[in-house]
């Protein structure tokens, strides 16, 4: 075995299916491990009010109970030596405990990778290294394909990143229209889902300049890992706890990054999609 | 009874942009920073095709629908179409849609690729339902205008893969088209005659009929308001709604009682033809060896 793997676990679990796995390895990433961070969080009461609103105090909660399990995740990665996480996902439990007290149970889990330099082909041999310029792993939700298909590109990830809002509805905005049998949009509650939706996408890119710093900034300000964008992004929503007329909104994506000059991944002329029929159905 | 479609962008006009949004395309304008629901593939083959993605945008209407089965129906008339919800039905996608659009205008977005319209149910209102329009504003790289004759940033439902080979293949997408018909169906017209034969139950199958026809007609008006020469992508979509037939009470006995209440809902992107510059691309054959990527992305 050569000396860069000597730090890989000699049993590396990974969630990768077979053709991820196949791809990742061909290009010179392996295995590291299955990682997992998760957070259990009380946000409290949720101090429903029934008017029409963003409940803060559960927009922060879950905020905070996703950057701790990333965080875990990450540190972990980073024990197993590891670059960064492909494939990472996050699972969210709604817990309503210890007399309605709000509890939000989050899981973060993906595969770490690194690249091995003895185990890569011949010409990637020596390419610089994709953590972050603080020696983090970088994190992402990519598939494998998706990831070296980036790689090709010219492209790295950075970091997965999360944007959130949770809104409470006025129960009784319906009623007059029900009443009256109207076909007609209820603007009170359009205008607030809409701004939660958007206030979620906000957030989700707020907190990646906070982190990373602006786009197009440079390694000279002290922002090597400024990304230029968000790719794969998904805004979901879904009742809070359960609750009909609390309605929580997630937007979670990977933010890329240009890689790093000379790396030699980035293949000399971006691959040329070709069209196919395929014969398996 | 054949209402027309609404002109899009009639109505209405749609409220302004919630202060979120405006925040976020500002955000989005100033620091040249993309978001995108794209997948890294469709991502790339954008730009190959010589567009860069400005950013996710999306617009959205809570609509309150009610509808009651026609009192004047004919005595041998199966049932009809329910004009007013049919309107309602397209004025609520149409509201979400031209918001969108004017999300993708306020980024100077040349078209919006990947559009998709879903309609979200919510536990808090019977008849209220949401529809939401997302998709991606992109923008041509080389600075050539791809807008539609209205000057708005055209509309596209295909993936990223779809929209590269549409250009390749010499044809622009236009616009989002659409048509819907919401048809009422008497109860008579769903019971199974006395003598329990197997036939067919005709008046039923003649309401489906109109509904899918009108549907599609004016999917087809839609297009050719457009010039297209074409509709790609279409797909239908019937949708069982039990608004105003008192269905939510009566479970699984609901139609018999109440008679039914269908839509019909057709979309498609409009193309028409534009020379690429370049040979059509012949298709290679492949028989590929994954079996857990379709389009280039985990299923999550």
């Amino acid at each position: 075995m050569s000396q860069a793997n000597a730090n890989r676990p000699a049993l590396a679990l990974s969630d990768l299916s077979v053709t991820e796995f196949l791809t990742l390895s061909r290009m010179g990433f392996l295995p590291h491990g299955l990682v997992v961070g998760s957070a259990i969080y009380d946000a409290g009461w949720s101090n429903l009010t029934g008017h029409t609103r963003e409940v803060s105090s559960l927009s922060r909660a879950m905020r905070a109970a996703r950057a701790i399990a990333v965080k875990r995740m990450r540190d972990q990665a980073a024990q197993l030596q590891a670059e960064g996480v492909v494939g990472v996902r996050l699972l969210v439990e709604h817990h309503k405990w210890r007399g309605g007290h709000q509890v939000v149970k989050i899981i973060a889990l993906g595969t770490a990778v690194a690249f091995d330099h003895a185990h890569s082909p011949d010409d990637l041999r020596g390419a610089p290294s994709l953590h972050m310029a603080d020696g983090r792993p970088f994190t992402s939700a990519l598939s494998g394909q998706d990831f070296v298909t980036l790689l090709r590109a010219g492209y790295r990830p950075v970091s997965i990143c999360v944007g959130c809002c949770v809104y409470e509805l006025n129960g009784y905005g319906v009623f007059p229209y029900a009443q009256a049998g109207r076909n007609d949009e209820i603007a009170e509650y359009t205008q607030a889902l809409f701004d939660a939706r958007e206030a979620a996408m906000e957030r989700m890119t707020k907190d990646l300049f906070a982190e990373f710093g602006l786009p197009g900034a440079h390694a000279a300000a002290g922002h090597p890992d400024a990304p230029v964008g968000v790719v794969g992004m998904k805004v979901s929503e879904q009742a809070h706890a359960g609750v009909a007329n609390v309605i929580e909104y997630t937007a979670v994506g990977t933010a890329v990054a240009h890689l790093r000059a000379g790396d030699p991944r980035k293949a000399a002329v971006p691959p040329a999609p070709s069209i196919v029929v395929p014969l398996d159905r | 009874m054949n209402p027309p479609n609404a002109p899009r962008g009639g109505g209405r006009p749609p409220s302004d942009l919630p202060v979120h949004a405006r925040e976020r395309l500002e955000g989005m304008k100033k620091t040249h920073f993309f978001t995108s629901d794209l997948s890294v593939n469709e991502f790339l083959l954008v730009k190959q095709a010589g567009f860069e993605p400005l950013g996710l945008v999306m617009g959205s209407s809570i609509y309150n629908i009610s509808s009651r089965p026609p009192q004047n129906l004919g005595q041998y008339e199966p049932g009809r179409e329910l004009g007013e919800v049919t309107q309602a039905l397209y004025h609520a996608r149409e509201l979400a849609m031209t918001r969108m659009e004017e999300e993708a205008d306020e980024l100077g977005g040349d078209g919006i690729i990947g559009v998709r319209m879903d309609v979200n149910l919510h536990a808090w209102g019977q008849n209220v339902a949401e529809f939401i329009a997302v998709g991606t504003a992109v923008r041509h790289a080389g600075g050539e205008s791809f807008r539609n004759a209205q000057g708005k940033p055209f509309q596209s439902g295909l993936s990223g893969q779809d929209f590269w080979t549409l250009l390749r293949s010499g044809y622009r997408p236009v616009g989002f088209v659409m048509g819907n018909c919401v048809y009422y169906v008497r109860p008579e017209a769903l019971i199974v005659p006395n003598d329990a034969r197997n036939g067919e139950l005709s008046p039923y199958t003649h309401c489906l009929y109109d509904a899918r026809e009108l549907a599609m007609e004016r999917l087809q008006a839609e297009a050719e308001e457009v010039r297209a020469t074409g509709i790609v992508g279409v797909e239908i979509e019937e949708k069982q709604h039990t608004w105003g037939t008192g269905g939510q009470f009566a479970g699984g006995n609901a139609a018999k009682l109440y008679g039914e209440t269908i839509e019909f809902f057709v979309f498609g992107t409009a193309v028409v033809p534009a020379d690429s510059g370049q040979p059509m691309p012949v298709p290679t054959m492949v028989i590929p060896a994954n079996d857990d990527v379709r389009g280039g992305g985990r299923e999550r």
